[in-house]
């Protein structure tokens, strides 16, 4: 439960998103179109003195001012209460959207095309927040004069945001825009989850040790003595890994062979710094102990794992490759062999937060069934 | 002229009846309470035995209700309604269950629980 509970009783989980959009953008009537309830308005009353505070001192001055919030419900099953807060408008409530975005899942930001302007205010808190929206041009009576592209253009908006057009006013049009946000936060939800994991998971799995506990690391070690598999460069799995950057189009990439301890040899690698300039080693070698870096983790999982932020972890944002190289994402499949050992990963690391996609895990899973392969027909074993 | 029976006051003049009223003096609340932490009566005290600003915040809360439901229902400002709540919660009157500041908002599992309930809606 992620209620924090001071009794037993199950409460129902609050689910929170917010209606962004410029004063007379059509907030509080989006709200009161979806909403189970009638239209609710919250105030906050604030004072300069108490800013971003739960004091009412000195309620009264001259600097006191009430914030109305607009807020509806709606009752999805038994376990799932949603609550739309339509954010206040005017800039002076800045402080507030703090509060308001803390814990929201998404923000539908409302465009009044007659002011597009209005809502730069809203596009760049939620940016600049990470909190994930989508744009809903309000179609007031005779003022829709721009198509989604135009709007897309006008507000510099990113490819992956979407834009639809509703009518704030209508339950159905209003409610297919809560459905496209909700759409778009699970497409926008970490890889890691399309591929059946949750943070939730990993952090459960891995919680009290630094590397993930490794009971087959004999086993592996046996498999790859079987297999022939040595810690030595071979530029047949360095050719595959220039093949991964070409691919993923990530900065670094190897193939990973990971023995008895944990400890990571590269057999193949790629990116700045792997090669040996003028006789002199290379600036990032082939060798890295086990606590470095995220490939034990699918090794363990025996999973491919794919992390678009490696700071959105609490359990890898401390990983030591993260200060020593700068590494902000990372995707991995596992290597496994015919009698099921995990032997190693192929791998790909960025120096940028990297937005993954399906694709890029189906071509790294089939890049690791050709590296098992090679290293089997090398070993006389296919 | 101004009409002689209406007090001669504008916005400026604030609200005639201070918030703080409503919650005895006192201006902040001593429990922590977000807009979404939900609270309801655990039937222990009777609304009778308790102040009635006090009584009339427990009859909205027969079943789980957020603060933010509270205060509009009430049209009292929701830091008014906290201050309330953390009395009735100090005499036992009522349980409350805060949100978790650091849910996971991409939880996989919640979000078709949105996307199924919104479905049905339509």
């Amino acid at each position: 439960m992620a209620y924090s509970a001071d009794s037993d009783r199950l409460a129902p989980l609050p689910i929170k998103l917010l209606v962004a959009g410029g004063f007379g953008a059509g907030k509080t009537t989006f709200v009161g179109a979806v909403s189970e309830i009638e239209p609710l308005t919250t105030e906050e009353t604030i004072t300069t003195a108490s800013i971003g505070t739960d004091d009412l001192t000195g309620v009264g001055d001259k600097q006191t001012t009430t914030v109305a919030l607009d807020f509806g419900r709606i009752t999805l099953d038994e376990r799932h209460v949603l609550y739309l807060f339509g954010t206040p408008g005017q800039d002076r409530f800045w402080f507030m959207w703090n509060e308001l975005a803390q814990g929201a899942y998404g923000a539908v930001v409302l465009a009044d095309t007659r002011r597009l302007g209005d809502c730069f205010p809203s596009l760049d808190f939620f940016e600049r927040r990470g909190t994930p929206f989508i744009v809903a041009v309000n179609e007031f009576d005779g003022s829709y004069d721009y198509g989604p592209d135009e709007v897309r253009e006008a507000l510099d908006l990113k490819a992956e945001v979407p834009i639809v057009v509703c009518d704030a006013r209508d339950t159905r049009s209003a409610t297919e825009t809560l459905l496209t946000l909700t759409q778009h936060l699970i497409s926008a939800a970490p890889t890691a989850v399309k591929l059946g994991v949750t943070m939730t998971d990993l952090e459960t799995e891995f919680r009290l040790t630094v590397t993930p506990d490794d009971p087959d690391g004999s086993r592996r070690a046996a498999r790859l003595a079987a297999l022939g598999a040595l810690p030595e460069a071979d530029p047949e799995y360095d050719d595959i890994a220039e093949q991964i950057l070409q691919v993923t189009g990530a900065t670094w990439a190897g193939v990973n062979f990971v023995g008895e301890n944990q400890d990571q040899f590269f057999p193949g690698i790629a990116g700045p710094g792997t090669r040996s300039v003028d006789g002199a080693d290379p600036e990032i070698g082939r060798e890295m102990p086990g606590d470095h870096g995220y490939c034990v983790y699918v090794v363990a999982r025996e999973k491919a794992m794919a992390l678009n932020n490696v700071m959105d972890y609490a359990r890898f944002a401390g990983n030591p490759v993260v200060d020593a190289l700068g590494i902000r994402a990372y995707i991995g499949a596992p290597l496994v062999d015919t009698e099921g050992a995990t032997v190693g990963t192929v791998w790909a690391i960025d120096n940028k937060t990297h937005h993954w996609g399906q694709p890029d895990v189906d071509a790294m899973k089939e890049i690791a069934a050709t590296v098992m392969l090679r290293i089997r027909q090398k070993a006389g074993q296919a | 002229m101004a009409d002689a029976e209406r007090p001669l006051i504008d916005e400026d003049a604030g609200p005639l009846v201070r918030p703080y009223m409503a919650s005895g003096g006192r201006t902040a609340p001593t429990a922590s309470f977000d807009l979404l932490t939900l609270v309801w009566s655990t039937g222990r005290v009777g609304r009778l035995a308790i102040e009635p600003e006090l009584g009339e915040v427990l009859l909205l809360c027969r079943e789980p209700v957020s603060v933010a439901e509270v205060a509009a229902q009430l049209r009292l400002p929701a830091i008014v309604v906290k201050v309330l709540l953390s009395d009735l919660l100090e005499l036992g009157a009522v349980a409350v269950l805060s949100p978790d500041p650091d849910v996971d908002t991409t939880d996989r599992s919640v979000l078709e629980a949105l996307l199924d309930g919104l479905q049905r809606r339509l």
